[in-house]
Formats: structure tokens, sequence, C-alpha cells
């Protein structure tokens, strides 16, 4: 289990991360979120005891970052976004072998390890190859074979994807879902986000360095079962409005002489009961879609500050 | 190719020692080539252990490898100690061959004696205090400029010069290096004088263990202060 207690890093007057509370069970397998500049990376890196929290503590398997930082760091292995993380000169075994022997892996569990992951990642016909002169997908292969070689209870995954082809994105995705069902925690912060989607059972959002959405994938999967249109009218007035909210889950847009109104629905039948309220209000519909809800919709609107109806609703009805 | 280079330079001094001294006692510019030729020698291997952290440190930034050494459970002074130490007995391979060549081509004798290693070790550990306080400094500032080359010229500068002709109060700063009166003891040792006074090895020892001491304490506070800037990456 990981557990981050009030995590905070705070640089001159801007806090980063601001009083981070979450606990990660085993088995679980995260999809960190946030735009550009949210806090992700810092409190990645302040996971792996590179950045010193400001306040706050990280635990992990019942050690403290703090208070017992080496058997803290015996558990935790990482791929960093924007580093090479493995030395170029090196092949993938000896960038394995020299990691673990760094990390006090004896010889004999460091070839079991090794045979292991060449084979996981497809590595054999690379395995003595310069890592300079294989591909970017393979490089990051290697470089989470490094990562797992001391087999650690977490794994912090930093935009695994990065510059990726497709085979190479799903072969990791595969893996990281056979590595999932392991006992350990897996971390990964992308801006894929049909990758997390389709890897992850659990989302944390984080804005500015605060969480804003924590929940598990099977809330998310709720939505896209959800339906929902798009219908544009004329400007709605302010009483309406709120009849409207009253008896429908919606979200409305004003612009300066229409209204786009979103409505989220359970079932398309109840389109028909909303249309005929339109209709007994003498609203005419300008224009009218369906959308289906996506990740990337949600994260949007988290991100975007949209503590609209749709989300506070369905989240206190579950 | 290192070997090659450290070779002709010392070839170079030697000739131009022989060259311009040719007048003074063959005795005399036997003690001359054999304080230079020790001095050289003892430069040639300190001065990669003075750069060793700052280069270590450097290159793995560069590489982009750093943070990935540092998500250990061993310190990363620890790794970099272990590295010295291999490096170190790698530059001894390096050494002896040069030592060889030099000891061959300007036919002077050079005794390595217990008293010898004594010392070398001991210069040892204070080179290595001085090489964690620069790889601190890089660990900051991620980019130091000259100043392990700076610091590798002064000891050359101290190594091949008779620091006995200097002033009293320059000696003393000059001895303040953990090179210098090393140098000068090893020296005297290899030009004949067996005698080692015990006040020297103390000194020695008094003055690598304060460079040793101060040079981690000086690393691990830049690893916390580096650490709380979160500059590891910022390279």
């Amino acid at each position: 289990m990981l557990i981050y207690n009030m995590l905070s890093k705070k640089y001159k007057d801007k806090r980063v991360v601001d009083n981070l509370d979450i606990r990660i069970n085993e088995k679980d397998i995260v999809g960190f979120l946030g735009p550009n500049g949210a806090g992700k990376t810092t409190t990645i890196k302040m996971s792996c005891g590179l950045i010193t929290p400001t306040s706050g503590d990280i635990e992990c398997y019942g050690y403290s970052l703090k208070e017992h930082r080496n058997h803290y760091l015996k558990n935790i292995g990482a791929v960093l976004e924007g580093n090479r993380n493995i030395y170029w000169k090196l092949s993938p075994v000896e960038n394995m072998e020299y990691f673990a022997g760094i990390k006090g892996i004896g010889r004999k569990k460091v070839k079991n390890q090794i045979d292991k992951y060449i084979e996981m990642f497809d590595l054999k016909e690379k395995r003595n190859i310069e890592c300079g002169k294989l591909s970017r997908g393979m490089q990051q292969k290697v470089a989470i074979s490094c990562s797992l070689i001391h087999d650690p209870k977490v794994l912090f995954l930093d935009e695994p994807t990065l510059g990726l082809d497709i085979h190479s994105v799903l072969l990791i995705r595969e893996t990281l879902k056979q590595l999932g069902e392991e006992e350990r925690v897996i971390i990964i912060t992308s801006h894929d986000l049909n990758f997390i989607s389709s890897l992850c059972n659990r989302i944390i959002i984080i804005n500015n360095g605060l969480k804003v959405l924590d929940e598990n994938i099977g809330f998310l999967k709720n939505y896209s079962e959800d339906i929902i249109y798009i219908i544009k009218t004329k400007r709605i007035g302010e009483n309406l409005k709120k009849d409207m909210q009253r008896k429908f889950t919606i979200y409305i847009k004003d612009y300066e002489d229409t209204s786009e109104i979103e409505i989220m629905l359970d079932s398309e039948n109840k389109i028909h009961d909303f249309l005929h309220f339109l209709k007994i209000n003498n609203i005419n519909i300008k224009d009218m879609y369906k959308v289906k809800i996506e990740l990337e919709d949600i994260f949007t609107k988290v991100i975007n500050n949209r503590e609209n109806n749709i989300l506070t609703t369905k989240s206190s009805s579950d | 190719m290192d070997v090659l280079v450290y070779y002709i330079l010392f070839m170079g001094l030697y000739i131009f020692i022989k060259t311009n001294m040719s007048k003074m006692p063959m005795e005399e510019i036997n003690r001359i080539i054999t304080a230079q030729l020790v001095g050289y020698i003892c430069w040639f291997f300190f001065s990669f252990t003075i750069s060793f952290m700052n280069n270590g440190i450097y290159r793995e930034l560069l590489e982009g490898t750093f943070e990935q050494v540092c998500i250990n459970h061993h310190s990363i002074l620890k790794i970099f100690v272990i590295r010295l130490i291999v490096y170190s007995i790698r530059n001894i391979m390096l050494m002896l061959p040069l030592a060889f060549l030099l000891v061959i081509s300007t036919k002077v004798k050079l005794n390595i004696t217990v008293h010898t290693l004594i010392i070398f070790l001991i210069t040892l550990l204070g080179m290595a205090g001085l090489s964690f306080i620069i790889g601190g400094v890089t660990l900051v500032y991620k980019n130091v400029g000259q100043l392990p080359f700076i610091i590798s010229i002064i000891f050359l500068g101290t190594s091949i010069t008779d620091l006995s002709i200097l002033p009293p109060k320059l000696q003393k700063i000059i001895y303040s290096f953990p090179f210098a009166k090393s140098v000068d003891v090893l020296k005297n040792l290899e030009s004949g004088n067996q005698i080692i006074l015990k006040d020297e090895i103390i000194f020695l020892l008094i003055n690598s263990s304060i460079y040793l001491i101060i040079g981690i304490i000086f690393f691990k506070k830049s690893f916390k202060k580096a650490s709380n800037q979160g500059s590891f990456s910022r390279f």
C-alpha cells in the first residue's frame, strides 16, 4: 500500500503540490492525470526521494520516506519522463546487471530476473546490443525492465508511452496489465487518455497541486454508458433554467442570444420527456446532437472546474 | 593513450632540466629529476581523483541517469565512493606503466616502501575529500566551469616546485592543501632521506581527515539542498 499523507511542496511562494492525501492499495494501477504544471512530476519525484517535500510524508508498505528512507527506497522503482533512465553505451543485459548491482541484488537472482524481463519485453534479439542503437520503444522497455529488476512493490511510470509507436504502446500496456496482477502498485502519468482508460483501475486528477478527482474506473465507465445530448436553443430565462435543473440533469452554457444545454440521461427514451418540456415552454430547438463521454471529457470538465450537476449528481447518487 | 601523453609531457620537462642544468653536479641533477618525477606521478594519479566526483556527476547528469542512480537505498555518496575505489585501482594500473617508463627513460631510482604506500593512502583520503567538495558544488550548480582544472594546475605547480624556497607564510598556506605536504614528504623519501618525522605523519593524517570529513558533510548538505530545490533534472 502507498499512502500520501498531506504531502506538500512549495517553491518560494508557489505551492506546486498542496496537501495531497491519497491511499493506494496493492494491485491498483493508478492513472495520475493533470494538465502541464499540475504537480504530477513533482509528486512522482517526491515519491522517489528525489525532491524533499515541504511538509507531509509518504508511506510505502509501512515504511515512511522521512523515517525509513532506505527501506522505503528498496520498494520503489521508476521510469522518469525526460530522462534516458538507462546507459546508452551499455546493452540491455549490462544495464540490468548494473542497476541490479547498485540495488544489491545477488548474481544468481539477477540472472533469473534478466531472463524474465528479456522474455517479457521481447528483447532476446537485442539483449547484447548497445542501448543507444535501439529504437525508442526498445529503450523504454529496457528502462522499465531496469526499474523492475529489484522487484519493487511500487512502480512509477512518468509518460511511459511518450514517443512510442502503436505496437510498442500495446506491448507496454499488456505487460503492465500482467505486472498489475502481481502484488504491487503501479502509478502511471500520461497524456494518452486512451492508454490510461484501457489500463488503469483508478484515476486521480490533480490541478494546481490539488487533487480534484479520485475515482475508480467503474465510476468513469458509468459515465460512458450515460447518454448525453447537446441541445442549442434561444437564450433561456433564469426561472425556466431553475425549473429545468430541478427536473433534469443538465448543464447550461449561455451565449449572447442562445443557450447550449447539455443533458445527461440514463436511457434513450427520457430525451422525449425533455423535448416535451421544451415544447410546452415554447423553446425552439436550433440544433441537437448526441455525444459520448470519454475520459477526455471528464478530464476537461474537472480541469476547467465545472463542478456541475452532472459530476456531483452522479457522485452523490453512487 | 593517456599514459603516452603524460610520458611525453614529462620527458619534455626532463629534457629541459638536463639541458638547462647541465653545469650542475650529476647527483644534484638526479635529485632534482627524482623530485620532479615523484611530484609528477603523484599529480598524474591525484588529479584524476580531484576531478572524479565532478566528472562522474556531470556525466550522469548529461546521460540522464543521475536520478535513476539516486533512487536507491544506498546513498549516492556510497555509490560514488565505491566507484572511486574502483577508479583508483584502475588509475594505479595506469600509473605503474607510466612510472616504469619514466624510470627507465630517466634512469632514476624509485623506492616503493611501506612508508611510501602509507603516505599515498593518507593523501588519497584527503584528495577524496576535496573531490567530494567539488562534487557537492556540481550537485547544486551543475556546471563548475574549470574549478577542478584550476585546482589540478595548482597541484601540478606545487608538485614540481621545491616548496622549501617559498616564504614561510606562503608555505603554510600551500601545505593546507591535501596534496602539498604529502608530495614534499614523498620527494624527501625518494631522494634518500629515509626518516619521516612523526609530526609529519600526524599533520598529514589530520589534514586528510579534515578534508575527508568536510568533504562528506559538504556533499551530503549539497545533496539535501539540490533535493530541496528539486534541481537534479534541471541541467
